[in-house]
């Protein structure tokens, strides 16, 4: 379900993204291609049920077929359904147009550019939208309906990343062993590995999940995590308890009853057969490959005016994860249970509180690290020849010195992103030292940088990574400045591009094998964002060390407002420290790492507000991340449509037992229907009802199996309306009444166990 | 657990594996098919596209050869076990990374099986009755983690199948049951609290599921796809004894590339005669690949080798050097399945199966995708006639896709225009 502010907001931000990229693409189909490429994993599903089914078929194609009307004009379609790909492809190749009048997929039917059928489309009016969100995904703009989004103020849940996992199995079980390593590896979505959009289970993450419960269970002390040691015959009340106190803590908030028991039937099941303790183990390794365990959720539970307020449990979450990627502490989940982290200001004491632990620093090291892309620096080749001994030790010290400097400013409340940019102490190791030509001194004591290190762009992490392996890289070390601190993302080069450097020629400065790329204008309009900052940084070879007498001049172009020449790295990091689009960059790194969310469209007008105050508050590093929790994102969102609740105004929903609401039109429904049917005595059935609005409404089945024998259930409902969308069950009509069967993952329901679905209808 | 570590020797093992047969091995009974069709496909995969000039055979048809220094030169030994396809085209689209995603889907959004890719829309159709519905092995994908230029299969649109990169934990997947080594009345009570434990997260994530609005439900549904998948293999057996286990090594060491891909083809080799699975893919790197081919003394990365033009021969020569290697552990692969015989008898492994090697780019340099240099072996049990090289003229990759699928006996004909699939690759 499309609504109309998010779409026009993502337009808004899409339209401001193509403005600076424009430039790169080439003529027509080479630009296409190239915008192609970004285009995002649903956009011909979209295409198909959305575009198509919508303003395609029923507006457009009036007279963009061949022999109509607009039958000479660039985008001519075909009503044979056997065209279908060929009609994606056409109108993929408009939506990668624009001019002055904007892009063209929606500006000619709403007329804002000249169009021979005029407005055919209004402004900010459905068919607008789609063809609008349709353009944004063929750019690269991913945010849509049916697919996973990540969305500023959206109901989400957030699959642990591998780090996160590893910290919080170590944190719960206190079990040593790199478990994380073990999971396939996390996708990186606008340079995080966090966005909750993109991280997934896929078949081998379950199967890799499940062997690691498998083995941690076995490999737990359990003595560290049960409270109770039972005399013989009180085993059981001792469980019960564990899977109360232990479920608490491994899914970071209370266990509903079903859990507990269901829980419990399996400590029951396991315990018969091979004894308390093994019952024990079971339940530890239940609960880590438990969805509840895996995801922290950021729904929310009470009701207010068109929002989900969140849980102080998953506001503890919230809070943990981002501020040291582990599950929460003994004090948030106090502050949790005693309902007190709901206020905003014990959130931001709580945020100050977690800034100043130890274990904060596991979560600025995930940030700083991906920010400016020191994670590449192991797969950094070295020529031997060129850099002897660059290794693995010397690299990890290298970027423990960048960790430090982030961590440093970040714990001090004065310390601000300015300071990152233009720091003149350092924290090293003796290697480093040695790297540097810096005296000895004790490992990571605060000293003195040496001379010509002042900021963090001349530390070895950075111009080490972005280099070839036997030379500096202007490219990479520009390119990185352009997408890490201008928020401008470079498309690759275009195809029939033949990409060769000419080699290295020890009589000229390495910027001489450059001159293509600023000579040649199909380069140039890419290379002119990148090579020109990169050239600043030639006083710094391959390998991060000093260069003599190197041209350090350097220019940046096509930014906003930051454009004009400097002199070296050090003058570099002024510029960018001053720059306000600079600082708004940094506060949309910061949303995307701490929200796990997509930063265009809504997110977007956000990061813009809190820039402001980021601004005008000296650039504060802790502030920032504190201001992060007091936004509205942090404690409520908006309410689903599709599920829940009707919203203020919609008639209140009827009480269960009554089945259906009055006036639901269709077969049967009356009131005084019959009660609704499961096939077996044992099989409770409860059904909650709730009105969508209108005729349509929800109802949420659970059925729980009383006996002690599994049940192939069936449930039998009176028929009301039309089922439109239903979950979990087969459905099928008979004799007045909807039959529900379940799919073939819910089919039976064991002893003792739950199993739900529900449908929706009018 | 008693693990040797030794390493899987070079042309031993596989044979005197297939010994003893431990638990279940479930059969799938063939229904009387009208044609022939192979019982399994593996995909290999290597990065950045090719040199045509030192790629294409000379010659025609069944009368081909390899010159000498060309890339496929170490193909000689399989010579008459091949299909080098010259002339497939990517319609519609090319560059590294729609390469990437539009290789095994049809088109790098959507694509001709919905969003899948062909190896997991295979697997969906002939592997659901095996231990694995399909096995991904990989050499070093993942070190700029999981991205559209790292992976190369999809279980569903957008969502990838990832492969697993290192050998121990491949092997451990395998063969941990057997390893175990429990008695049956121990391996049916854990079998059973296996079970349990996963209908408990079953219904955690059936109640999660109705708190959720639609595009979150996605997640849920995907997590529900996965734990079935999973679960679907945890009561198939394996015909094999448990073999040694592989070398501990590092999955991001690219000095050890070498030694993992010989250790992930020798597991792969496994799967398929253990008959873990029918569908298995060993992916070598990935697009812009930053493999450092130090064992060649190749001073420059992978990609920075497919870059060099034509003016420069000696860094040309280098990049066939290394597509040179790439062709070695290709030939291994199939001579090794020629060398081991079906545990269903009707040949070897290579007679009844079909072996892809598949790239995600044309010319390296251009970043085209004209030609997509792709090499079938293997007689996919008289579905494919071998020893040819063809020559397409520029017909779109899905047609080639479609033909796959044939080969391993799936009706497509609801695959719309690419259902009659590539005239004259079969035979």
């Amino acid at each position: 379900m499309i609504t109309m502010n998010r779409l026009w907001a993502t337009l808004l931000a899409g339209g401001v993204t193509i403005a600076t990229a424009a430039g790169c693409h080439g003529g027509g189909d080479d630009g296409a291609a190239a915008k192609a490429s970004a285009a995002c994993p649903d956009t011909q599903s979209f295409f198909a049920s959305e575009v198509w089914q919508g303003p395609l078929s029923t507006r457009c194609i009036g007279c963009h077929v061949a022999g109509g009307p607009a039958g000479g004009t660039r985008m001519v379609l075909s009503k044979n359904p056997a065209d279908a790909q060929k009609n994606y492809e056409t109108v993929a190749k408009i939506a990668s147009l624009a001019d002055a009048g904007g892009e063209l997929l929606v500006a000619k039917p709403t007329a804002k550019v000249p169009h021979g059928g005029g407005a055919v489309l209004q402004e900010g009016s459905d068919g607008a939208l789609v063809l609008a969100a349709f353009t944004d995904k063929v750019k690269g703009t991913c945010s849509s309906s049916g697919a996973a989004t990540a969305q500023l103020n959206g109901r989400q849940i957030r699959r642990l990343t591998r780090d996160e996992y590893g910290n919080t199995v170590r944190d719960l079980l206190h079990v040593d062993g790199d478990y994380a390593s073990k999971l396939p590896s996390d996708p990186v979505t606008g340079g995080f590995d966090n966005n909750a959009g993109a991280l997934t289970v896929s078949t081998l993450f379950a199967d890799k999940l499940r062997t690691n419960a498998e083995d941690i269970a076995k490999a737990v002390d359990l003595q560290t995590i049960v409270p109770c040691t039972p005399a013989a015959g009180k085993e059981a009340d001792c469980a019960a308890t564990f899977v109360r106190t232990f479920g608490e803590r491994a899914f970071r908030r209370p266990l509903t009853d079903a859990e507990a028991a269901r829980t419990m039937a399996l400590y029951t099941q396991v315990a018969a057969g091979e004894g308390h303790e093994a019952g024990v183990r079971a339940v530890v390794n239940a609960a880590l490959v438990s969805p509840s365990f895996l995801y922290t959720t950021e729904l929310g539970e009470t009701k207010d005016g068109g929002w989900d307020e969140l849980t102080p449990w998953e506001i503890a979450s919230e809070l943990s994860y981002l501020f040291t990627r582990s599950m929460p502490d003994q004090a948030l989940f106090d502050a949790a249970r005693d309902g007190s982290l709901a206020k905003k200001d014990v959130i931001a004491a709580q945020a100050a509180r977690l800034v100043a632990l130890p274990s904060s620093r596991q979560a600025f090291a995930r940030f700083v690290s991906q920010w400016l892309d020191l994670d590449k620096i192991n797969q950094a080749v070295k020529d031997e020849k060129t850099y002897p001994n660059f290794d693995a030790a010397l690299r990890t010290d290298l970027v423990d010195e960048t960790v430090s400097l982030y961590d440093r400013v970040a714990r001090d409340e004065q310390g601000s992103f300015k300071d990152l940019l233009t720091a003149t102490s350092t924290q090293v190791t003796a290697r480093v030292a040695q790297f540097y030509g810096l005296p000895a001194a004790p490992d990571g004591q605060l000293r003195p940088v040496a001379d010509g290190r002042v900021g963090i762009l001349t530390h070895g992490s950075i111009l080490a990574t972005q280099a070839t392996p036997s030379s500096a890289s202007p490219v990479r070390r520009g390119k990185l400045v352009r997408e890490r601190f201008f928020c401008m993302p470079l498309a690759p080069p275009p195809p029939g591009v033949a990409a060769q450097l000419p080699p290295v020629d020890p009589s000229l400065p390495n910027r001489a094998r450059f001159t293509e790329h600023s000579k040649n204008p199909a380069c140039a309009s890419c290379h002119k964002q990148m090579d020109p900052i990169g050239f600043g940084f030639e006083g710094f070879d391959g390998a991060g060390k000093p260069v003599a007498n190197a041209d350090v001049s350097g220019e940046i172009l096509m930014t906003q407002g930051t454009d004009g020449p400097f002199h070296g790295v050090v003058d570099l990091q002024a510029k960018l420290a001053a720059s306000a689009e600079v600082q708004e960059c940094f506060v949309h790194q910061v949303l995307r790492f701490a929200y796990g969310i997509d930063d265009q469209g809504a997110a977007a007008d956000a990061a813009k507000k809190i820039a402001g105050a980021f601004a005008a508050n000296g650039t504060k590093l802790r502030a920032l991340l504190v201001a992060f929790t007091q936004e509205d994102h942090f404690v409520k969102r908006h309410t689903d449509p599709d599920v829940g609740a009707p919203g203020p105004g919609a008639p209140p929903p009827p009480p269960p037992s009554q089945g259906p609401p009055p006036g639901s039109g269709g077969g049967g429904g009356d009131a005084g229907a019959p009660p609704p049917l499961g096939n077996d005595p044992n099989l409770v059935v409860d059904v909650k009802t709730q009105s969508q609005g209108g005729t349509a409404y929800q109802d949420d089945v659970t059925l729980t199996n009383k006996g002690t024998q599994p049940i192939t259930w069936t449930v039998t409902l009176p028929k009301a309306g039309t089922i439109f969308n239903a979950w979990n069950t087969d459905y099928s009509e008979s004799n007045g009444n909807f039959v529900f069967v379940g799919k073939d993952y819910d089919r039976t329901v064991s002893p003792g166990q739950t199993v739900t679905f529900g449908f929706q209808a009018k | 657990m008693r693990i040797s570590r030794r390493s899987f020797t070079v042309g031993l093992g596989l044979a005197a594996l297939l010994g003893p047969v431990l638990g279940d091995l479930r059969r799938e009974a063939h229904a009387d098919a009208p044609k022939a069709a192979a019982r399994r496909i593996v995909f290999f995969f290597s990065p950045n596209g090719t040199v045509h000039q030192f790629w294409r055979p000379q010659g025609d048809g069944a009368t081909f050869t390899f010159a000498p220094g060309s890339i496929l030169e170490p193909l000689a030994p399989i010579h008459d076990d091949v299909v080098v396809c010259d002339g497939i085209d990517f319609h519609g689209f090319d560059n590294h990374e729609p390469g990437m995603r539009g290789m095994l889907t049809g088109r790098p959004d959507g694509g001709i099986f919905g969003g899948q890719s062909v190896d997991q829309y295979i697997a969906a159709k002939i592997g659901q009755d095996s231990r694995f519905p399909s096995l991904e092995f990989g050499v070093l994908t993942s070190i700029w983690g999981a991205g559209t230029q790292t992976r190369m299969s999809y279980a569903s649109a957008g969502k990838f199948a990832d492969p697993e990169d290192n050998p121990t934990e491949a092997y451990k997947r395998m063969f941990a049951d057997a390893l175990a080594g429990s008695d049956a009345a121990a391996a049916a009570r854990i079998l059973s609290k296996r079970q349990s434990i996963i209908d408990l997260a079953r219904a955690d994530l059936s109640d999660l599921r109705a708190r959720l609005g639609a595009s979150e439900r996605a997640k849920v549904d995907q997590h529900l796809d996965a734990i079935r998948s999973m679960e679907k293999g945890l009561t198939t057996g394996s015909s094999c004894a448990t073999p040694a286990a592989p070398l501990a090594l590092s999955p991001t060491s690219m000095a050890d590339v070498p030694k993992i891909g010989r250790a992930q083809t020798d597991l792969l080799l496994l799967s398929l005669a253990c008959g873990m699975t029918k569908v298995a893919s060993i992916q070598w790197s990935h697009t812009v690949s930053p493999l450092l081919m130090s064992w060649l003394n190749l001073g420059e990365s992978h990609h920075e080798l497919s870059h060099k033009d034509d003016s420069n021969a000696q860094g040309v020569q280098n990049f066939v050097t290394a597509e040179r290697w790439f062709a070695e552990q290709f030939t291994y692969l199939v001579s090794q399945m020629k060398a081991t015989p079906d545990p269903q008898g009707g040949g070897s492994l290579l007679d009844t199966s079909l072996v892809v090697w598949v790239k995600e780019l044309g010319d390296s340099r251009l970043h085209d995708a004209k030609s997509v240099p792709f090499v079938l072996a293997g007689g996919a049990a008289g579905a494919l006639k071998t020893g040819r090289y063809l020559k397409f003229g520029g017909a779109s990759h899905t047609l080639f896709l479609s033909s796959l699928c044939q080969a391993v006996g799936i009706d497509t004909s609801s695959l719309g225009g690419d259902a009659a699939g590539l005239p004259g690759l079969l035979g």
